[in-house]
């Protein structure tokens, strides 16, 4: 199926860029209003603690000191979360870590608020903390929830284990150990909130959730929705890390209370210490396959330390548990994940959603197995691939748009062509290749995920585009400008998308998952055409022909010889505007509780990568000489976006892979970007290389789907597969720092002495 | 944060402010050090002196026969890429491209990196292992005090608080002379250093006798320091592998180095080791390479 379209497919810069480049897009930090008040959190030094009393009197006499604000002062519900609401605003009793908040201080300036913070005298009973989730689940452990500290047990059941691995020939198991990992935005969470003469409540915010935004902040202040309007100012990136709107819920309680607006920005340690990060998980994995190669069995247990809050860590764990079987076809599966709560800072949503940790234990344990079976490791991953015939972990069997084969084919010559590069390696390196595979569900696991979109066509032939995803930074608005003006036949410049106003944009759930090129593009797609059938049809009375004879474009139609301009035709008509509105709806079925098989996602995106890695056999330090990213995104919207997501995912990745580590002594102690260690652009590969692979989506706005995460998700068990062929021992640990590395090679050393002695 | 901020125009203007503020001014150069403290309220200060209009210290200069001056007010970026330093101290000049990024050694200062006291400083192993000189002024006159003798502590040193650091001489050194500092960072760019090691080895005529051996070290005790013992392994030596081997040995022993968020003591005792016997066999390389240079 080859059709020949104007807009999408096309590389085109994304519509926010220049404006960015020029210094000129408004962030919410931009923006100031006459006496707004500057608001500063009190948060908790403690890990665990009770709050006995709290006297804020001489904060409050400090100097530009307007309010201090504790629990007591919010008029309606006090919580929050995205999806399991299960933290306090402001702590009323209870810290469950350090960086819970538990006052706040609004000055007249940013210092004077500051000052004033360190004068709030909180009266705390510190209480027994647990850290370890695995330490957290023993019986006698301090209890970090109410509730107990399983917080969620997602299971996925099939097949018979037992007999699964009866039938191996070979069994591999090893427990696998990831970090907790920050999001590191550039811009830290920000909002402003100000009143307007009637009392409703407006919000301007860095948000990955505009309506969410509204949602929390009426229900904390006991307002309609309708009386809260939002707007998503340009964003400085979110991954994950701002669908929980708790800058937003700050200013806006100082605003209620106070009339004034008020802001309040994170600087980047509070980012650090109080935002939301991906869980660490340590994950037991068992895998057989028999003597062809098939696998057979997995036998996996999944534990992610959630931290203090639950939040979103029911969605992150469910989403890894149906991913246990990656792009494999297993059989015989038992699987149980745990989201643990602990004494840490609250983990969330993240690029990933708990996938990559997943993908470097199956990825990890398909090469060691290859090694015991003797084969090449992407011979293995070949005989057990997904293909349209096969159902993945949670029992869906993809009809169309998985090339994993297809994709595996070509990793083969890819590998081929760095093996020669092996035998370069220079004195005192080790170099190795490795290969990693993921599978994602594109959208909400747990649950089905509806878009909404509305669209106007107004009669000078340019429209606009309403619809809730907001675009983080990552080009979503770009996209969604293509698809309505590929279906108009209008030119990009002229729709405008409006995705960030709550007053105008309908809700879509928050941009998360993968899903708004899939969801989002369909429903603006599906709007689009509904104003084109009403166009033709009027066209086609005004020219006595068939509407599929009319011809749309740039704002007029045409029939032959007889053409109208759009402003003729809706004048004609008395119209001033087509509107219609359109939602997109896949029929999934969420995964059932007990054993998790279902229909969970309308689409799935596959990713195949590999990696060329040098290790410094002195100091263990990795480096990475080449780095393929092969992406599986249906077809491209715009290749220019495609490829700018997929070289930012696989970076992140890299980061997770190789130096990023949320530590916690107290509360989070690297804090500073000098010390948790994102990749900079001195650590990009020496040769980085992006190929996507376009295999139509039949159910996909023009046949793309989502791939936005999965560009992530394989790097971490590449580069694990990578350094563990280079050094010849198992790493079963990320991030695989320069020490971590020099452990095992010293290790190795060691039995290597012990074996010729 | 409320702080006075003090703008002499020419070196002596700065010398009396510092006289009359002493301890209550806090001199700022390039910045990438002192704002950060500032910012974080680790450090408070009444008043900021900024020594930018002060070009008189912004220079890198050839004394004849007698060696290389460089004014404290020179950046790293302008001394990594000076043909001065990396004719003569190229492990000088690899030290200061490797700190911090392309941003940062264009604002901080070398005299700011040794003023600063971090026992990380990359620019302070090069210098140990020379007989540097620092140039201190005061109103009331100058002292000269040799580098291994200026730093106390984390950032501690021997600077009076009426004092500024005026400049740095570097002896030159003639003959065989190579050197190198090697630095191990968690990432390519904007890292403090696990470990730096220099090391420089001059050579006795023949490409095999060791005349001299100077080693210095970062990140590993309160100060950056020389291995003195270390160097004593290699010192009037013929040049052997195991002797570099145990030269390494040895300088590990002379370090204390802490266990923190960079890397664990033991991780640092390694590298220390592993620095130390690449940074020796590449100043050896160098040294020897200066001989087929000259007789061509």
């Amino acid at each position: 199926m080859s059709v020949a379209y104007q807009v999408v497919g096309k590389p085109m810069p994304r519509t926010d860029a220049q404006s960015k480049v020029l210094g000129q897009a408004q962030y919410t930090d931009d923006l100031s209003l006459p006496r707004m008040l500057f608001v500063k959190v009190l948060r908790s030094p403690h890990p665990h603690a009770r709050i006995r009393a709290i006297k804020t009197s001489a904060a409050q006499k400090q100097p530009g000191i307007v309010a201090v604000l504790t629990a007591k002062d919010i008029p309606g519900e006090n919580s929050m979360g995205p999806i399991i609401k299960d933290q306090q605003i402001l702590c009323a009793d209870l810290v469950r870590y350090a960086g819970d908040a538990v006052a706040l201080v609004a000055g007249e300036t940013e210092q004077a608020a500051e000052v004033a913070l360190e004068r709030i005298e909180v009266d705390y009973e510190e209480l027994p903390f647990v850290f370890d989730p695995l330490k957290a689940l023993e019986p006698d452990a301090p209890v970090a929830h109410e509730g107990g500290n399983i917080g969620t047990h997602m299971k996925v059941r099939r097949g018979d284990i037992e007999a699964g691995f009866g039938q191996a020939a070979a069994v591999v198991e090893a427990r696998f150990i990831t970090p907790r990992v920050e999001h590191a935005y550039i811009e830290p969470e920000v909002a402003l909130v100000s009143l307007d003469a009637q009392g409703d409540v407006s919000v301007w915010s860095s948000t990955q959730y505009a309506h969410l935004d509204r949602e929390e902040v009426a229900r904390m202040l006991a307002l309609p929705q309708s009386r809260v309007r939002v707007r998503q100012m340009v964003t400085g990136g979110g991954f994950g890390g701002k669908l929980n709107p708790h800058a937003q819920c700050y200013a806006a309680l100082v605003a209620w209370k106070t009339g004034r607006p008020a802001k309040v920005h994170y600087h980047r340690d509070e980012s650090l210490i109080a935002s939301y990060k991906a869980h660490p998980y340590v994950i037991d994995m068992k895998l057989g396959a028999d003597r062809e190669g098939r696998l057979t069995a997995i036998d996996a247990r999944l534990v992610g330390n959630t931290g203090a809050y639950l939040c979103q860590g029911r969605a992150v764990i469910t989403k890894s548990v149906t991913h246990v079987s990656g792009v494999y076809y297993i059989p015989n599966i038992k699987a149980d994940a745990y989201a643990v709560h602990t004494n840490t800072v609250p983990c969330g949503a993240m690029r990933g959603y708990g996938v990559p940790q997943v993908a470097f234990a199956l990825e990890s344990l398909i090469d060691e197995l290859a090694d015991r079976l003797g084969l090449e490791p992407l011979e293995l991953r070949m005989r057990n691939a997904l293909d349209t015939t096969l159902p993945n972990a949670t029992g869906q069997i993809m009809p169309a748009s998985i090339p994993v084969k297809e994709m595996l084919a070509r990793a083969k010559t890819s590998v081929e062509s760095l093996r020669p590069l092996l035998k370069e390696t220079p004195p005192g390196r080790k170099r190795g290749i490795g290969v990693g595979c993921s599978s994602r569900g594109i959208g909400s696991i747990r649950k089905a995920s509806r878009s909404t979109a509305v669209v106007s066509l107004h009669p000078d032939g340019s429209a606009t585009v309403a619809c809730g995803h907001v675009d983080l930074g990552q080009g979503s608005d770009t996209m969604m400008a293509q698809v309505a003006a590929e279906e108009l036949g209008l030119d990009v410049d002229r729709v405008r998308v409006i995705t960030n106003d709550t007053a105008i944009s309908p809700d879509c759930e928050s941009t998360s998952a993968s899903r708004v090129t899939y969801l989002s593009g369909n429903a603006v797609r599906f709007a689009a055409a509904k104003i084109k059938t009403r166009v033709l049809d009027l066209a086609a009375r005004e020219f006595d022909c068939a509407a599929d004879e009319v011809k749309m474009r740039n704002g007029a139609v045409a029939h032959r010889e007889q053409g109208l301009s759009l402003a003729a035709l809706f004048g004609k008509n008395t119209m001033h505007i087509i509107t219609e509105v359109a939602e997109h709806l896949p029929a999934t079925t969420p995964p059932d509780p007990e054993t998790g098989q279902g229909k969970p996602a309308g689409t799935y995106n596959f990713n195949v990568h590999i990696a060329l890695v040098e290790v410094d056999e002195g100091t263990g330090k990795v480096e990475t000489l080449k780095y393929l990213a092969m992406g599986d995104v249906g077809k491209m919207l715009n290749p220019m976006v495609v490829e700018g997501q997929m070289h930012g995912g696989m970076m992140m990745g890299m980061g997770f892979a190789l130096s990023e580590e949320v530590k916690i002594d107290c509360g989070v102690a690297n804090s500073t970007f000098a010390t948790y260690l994102i990749p900079t652009a001195c650590d990009v590969p020496r040769e980085l290389i992006v190929d996507v692979i376009e295999d139509a989506e039949p159910t996909g706005p023009f046949g793309a789907k989502g791939f936005s995460e999965g560009s992530l998700d394989p790097v971490g068990a590449t580069m694990a597969n990578a350094v563990s062929n280079a050094i010849g021992v198992r790493v079963t640990q990320l991030p695989m720092t320069g020490e971590r590395i020099h452990q095992l090679l010293r290790r190795r050393g060691e039995a290597v002495l012990k074996a010729v002695n | 944060m409320r702080f006075e901020l003090l703008q002499p125009k020419n070196l002596s203007e700065a010398l009396e402010m510092k006289k009359a503020y002493g301890e209550r001014a806090k001199v700022l150069a390039g910045g990438t050090d002192l704002l950060v403290l500032l910012k974080d309220r680790k450090l408070k200060a009444e008043a900021v002196m900024s020594l930018r209009r002060l070009r008189e210290l912004n220079f890198i200069r050839v004394e004849d026969g007698k060696g290389v001056r460089l004014g404290a007010l020179v950046t790293h970026g302008d001394a990594a890429a000076s043909p001065i330093i990396q004719g003569r101290f190229p492990d000088l000049a690899e030290a200061c491209s490797q700190v911090g990024a392309v941003q940062i050694q264009n604002l901080a200062t070398v005299g700011g990196n040794l003023c600063n006291a971090s026992p990380a400083a990359d620019a302070a192993p090069p210098l140990l292992l020379t007989d540097a000189l620092l140039t201190l002024a005061s109103a009331t006159g100058e002292r000269a005090v040799p580098i291994q003798d200026f730093f106390l502590g984390p950032r501690q040193t021997v600077l009076r608080a009426d004092e500024i650091l005026k400049d740095i001489f570097i002896p030159e050194v003639p003959g065989r002379r190579g050197a190198t500092y090697l630095k191990l960072g968690r990432r390519q760019a904007m890292e403090i250093a696990i470990v730096g090691v220099g090391v420089a080895i001059h050579l006795n005529g023949s490409d095999q006798q060791i005349a001299d051996c100077r080693i210095a070290m970062g990140s590993v005790a309160p100060i950056p320091l020389r291995a003195r013992r270390g160097e004593q392994v290699l010192r009037s030596q013929t040049i052997k592998d195991e002797l570099i081997e145990e030269a390494a040995e040895v300088a590990a022993e002379e370090a204390s180095p802490i266990s923190d968020v960079r890397g664990s003591r033991s991780y640092r005792l390694d590298m220390i080791r592993v620095l130390c016997r690449r940074a020796a066999r590449e100043a050896l390389a160098r040294a020897q390479r200066k001989k087929q240079e000259g007789s061509k």
